[in-house]
C-alpha cells in the first residue's frame, strides 16, 4: 500500500531543474497547466508536451517514476476519454444503439488523454524535483504580501511542512494498526459499503490517538528548539533567482505565446 | 555556583477533574550539575525522571523551589529562549521530534528559530551533522533512516543550537541494540570531545554505568547518588526501589550471598571475568 504512493515524493538529484528557484518553478508549473487548458488544438498542446518532456529529461528523475505517478489517475483518464469518445460530432464511423464513435470523438479522446497525462507529469516534475520544505518555502514567500492583510502565511506554511513530514509516518502507522487489527480477527475486506466503513472505526481511533500523542511530542520538541512563530526567523537556504531561472522563465513565456499563436493559426478541435 | 542548580523543587500535574487532587510528582528535590558532567538519572516508571527533563529547560515551571540554569531562573519568562538555547532536549521517540522532511533542513530548524544569518546556519548544520556522523545523509528523508540514525539527527538538531547541556529523555528506549550503541557512542563523544554537559535519563543500567555520576530517583525524590561504582554496590537499596543492577554486579551480589569473597563494585563483564578467573586460579 505504501509503496504505491509516488506522487508527492521528492527525488533528490543534481539537475538544472533541481537547482531552479522553487518560486519560479511553482509559478511556471501553474502557468504551464493553465496553457495546457488554453491550447485548442494538437499543435498548441504539442508545444506544451514537448516542453514538459524536455524538462522531464533534464530532471534526471527516472522515467519509471513519472509513469508510476500517472497510475492513480488512470481511471479518471480512461473515464473522461471514453465520454469524449462517444460525444464527438460529425459522421459516425461506428454506431451501436445510442453509442456512436466519430473521427472528431477519437481526436477529442486522444486530446484529453494527452492533456491530463501531461498535466500529471508536470505536477510530478515539480514534486520530484522540489523538496517539500522548498515548496512550502516558495508558497510562503509568494503569499507573503497577504501577511499584510493578517493572513497567517507563516503558520499555514509550517502546517504544510509538518503535514508533509508526517504523511509517510502516519501511513506506516495505519499499515501497522491494520495488521494488528487483522491479527485480532478484524474483517476489513468483505461486506458492503456500510460494513467496510464500520470496519474502519477500529483503525481510525488508534490512529487519531497516536496522531495526538505525536502532536504533543512534536510541539514540545519545537518549543525546546526555540520555535516562536515566523517573527525573527531566518532561513538556511536563501532563495535567489539565477540566470537559469530567467532563461527558463523566458522559454516558458515563449512556449505559451506559441500556444496562443497556434490557437489562432490552426483550426480548433471542436 | 553550579551550571544547573535545582533547589527544593516541587512539581505536580494539574488535576484533571475537580474532585481529583493535584498529582505531586517531584517532592522537595535538590540537585546540582556541574558544567561538562555526564549525569545519568535513573528510576523506574513514575519516578518523576521524565518530568525532570522538562523542568531543566523551563518547559515545565516549578510550583515551589527554583531551577537555575547558568545563573538564569527558569521561572523568568523573558529568559526562556536564552535557557532553551543552552539546554537542549532530546525525547524518546525520534519520529515525533523531527520537523522537516529533509535531514539538513530539520537540523537547521533550531538555528533558524534563533534568527541567525544563513551562512552561520549552514556551517552549524554541517558541523552538527558531522558531530553525530550523519553528514552523508544530509539530503535524505528522515522516514527512510533507521531508528538510531533518526535519533542521531534529532541530537544534531539540538547540537546545531550550540547548547552547553543536552538532556536526553530515554533516547534509546525505542531503538534496537545497534541503534542504542550508536546513540550512546554519540553521547559519550559529545561529552568527552566537546565538553557538553549530558543529563541522560534512562532505565537501562548498562547505560547509566557509562556516566560519571548516577542519580537514583524514586517517587519524586533522590534516593542515592554517586559514581556508578558507589551506586551499584548498594544492590539491596536499588532492588527495594524496583531497579535492576548490571548483570555482572548481580552475579557478584549472588556469589557474595553464597558466601564467596568477591568485590561488590564490579560493573561490567570484563571486570567480572577477570575477577572470576582470578578466583578460579586461587581455588586451583
Amino acid at each position: 500500500m505504501i509503496a504505491d504512493i509516488t506522487f508527492g515524493q521528492f527525488f533528490p538529484a543534481k539537475s538544472p531543474i533541481h537547482r531552479m528557484d522553487p518560486r519560479v518553478k511553482l509559478v511556471l508549473v501553474v502557468l504551464m497547466i493553465v496553457f495546457m487548458f488554453l491550447a485548442k488544438n494538437f499543435f498548441g498542446l504539442g508545444v506544451m508536451v514537448a516542453f514538459t518532456v524536455a524538462a522531464m529529461l533534464l530532471s534526471k528523475v527516472p522515467m519509471k517514476l513519472y509513469i508510476k505517478s500517472v497510475k492513480p489517475v488512470l481511471f479518471i483518464i480512461a473515464f473522461t476519454s471514453l465520454i469524449n469518445l462517444f460525444y464527438g460530432s460529425g459522421e459516425p464511423l461506428w454506431q451501436f444503439g445510442f453509442l456512436r464513435i466519430t473521427l472528431n470523438g477519437i481526436f477529442n479522446a486522444l486530446f484529453i488523454v494527452i492533456r491530463i497525462t501531461a498535466l500529471i507529469m508536470i505536477s510530478a516534475l515539480l514534486t520530484f524535483t522540489t523538496s517539500p520544505t522548498q515548496l512550502t518555502d516558495a508558497i510562503e514567500r509568494l503569499l507573503k504580501p497577504l501577511a499584510k492583510l493578517h493572513v497567517p502565511v507563516h503558520e499555514f506554511a509550517m502546517m504544510m511542512t509538518i503535514a508533509l513530514r508526517f504523511i509517510p509516518t502516519l501511513l506506516e502507522e495505519t499499515d501497522k494498526i491494520m495488521s494488528a487489527q487483522k491479527a485480532r480477527g478484524a474483517d476489513l475486506e468483505s461486506g458492503g459499503l456500510i460494513d467496510r466503513v464500520k470496519a474502519l472505526i477500529p483503525i481510525l481511533i488508534p490512529l487519531f490517538v497516536s496522531a495526538f500523542r505525536r502532536a504533543f511530542d512534536l510541539a514540545t520538541a519545537m518549543e525546546c528548539r526555540c520555535y516562536h512563530g515566523g517573527e525573527g526567523r531566518t532561513k538556511m537556504k536563501v532563495l535567489h533567482v539565477s540566470g537559469g531561472d530567467v532563461l527558463s522563465l523566458g522559454l516558458s513565456c515563449l512556449a505559451c505565446a506559441v500556444v496562443i499563436v497556434c490557437n489562432f493559426v490552426f483550426p480548433s478541435l471542436r | 555556583m553550579s551550571f544547573i542548580e535545582v533547589s527544593d523543587l516541587c512539581f505536580g500535574y494539574a488535576a484533571e477533574s475537580e474532585d481529583e487532587a493535584v498529582r505531586e510528582v517531584i517532592h522537595h528535590l535538590s540537585l546540582s550539575i556541574e558544567e561538562g558532567e555526564f549525569v545519568a538519572l535513573l528510576g523506574h516508571n513514575g519516578s518523576g525522571k521524565s518530568t525532570m527533563a522538562k523542568l531543566f529547560n523551563g518547559m515545565y515551571l516549578p510550583q515551589s523551589g527554583r531551577v537555575v540554569v547558568d545563573g538564569m531562573d527558569t521561572a523568568d519568562e523573558s529568559l526562556q529562549f536564552e535557557i532553551r538555547r543552552r539546554v537542549g532536549l532530546v525525547q524518546q521517540n525520534p519520529d515525533n521530534q523531527l520537523v522537516a522532511s529533509i535531514v539538513e533542513e530539520d537540523v537547521a530548524f533550531g538555528p533558524e528559530n534563533l534568527g541567525l544569518p544563513p551562512a552561520e546556519i549552514r556551517s552549524r548544520v554541517d558541523q552538527a551533522l558531522k558531530a553525530v556522523d550523519m553528514y552523508e545523509y544530509r539530503d535524505h528523508a528522515p522516514f527512510k533512516l533507521s531508528g538510531g540514525q533518526k535519533q542521531r539527527v534529532a541530537i544534531a538538531g539540538v547540537i546545531a543550537m550550540e547548547p552547553k547541556c543536552i538532556v536526553l529523555d530515554e533516547p534509546t528506549a525505542m531503538l534496537d541494540p545497534r541503534g542504542r550503541d550508536e546513540v550512546m557512542q554519540t553521547i559519550r563523544t559529545l561529552n568527552r570531545e566537546k565538553g557538553i554537559t549530558i543529563i541522560l535519563i534512562t532505565h537501562y543500567m548498562d547505560e547509566a554505568v557509562q556516566a560519571g555520576r548516577v542519580v537514583v530517583m524514586n517517587s519524586g525524590e533522590i534516593v542515592t547518588q554517586g559514581t556508578p561504582r558507589e551506586v551499584f554496590s548498594q544492590v539491596e537499596l536499588l532492588k527495594r526501589h524496583k531497579l535492576d543492577v548490571p548483570q555482572a554486579t548481580e552475579l557478584m551480589y549472588r556469589l557474595r550471598g553464597a558466601g564467596i569473597d568477591v568485590p561488590a563494585d564490579i560493573l561490567d563483564s570484563e571486570a567480572c571475568i577477570e575477577c572470576l578467573s582470578a578466583l578460579c586460579k586461587k581455588e586451583a
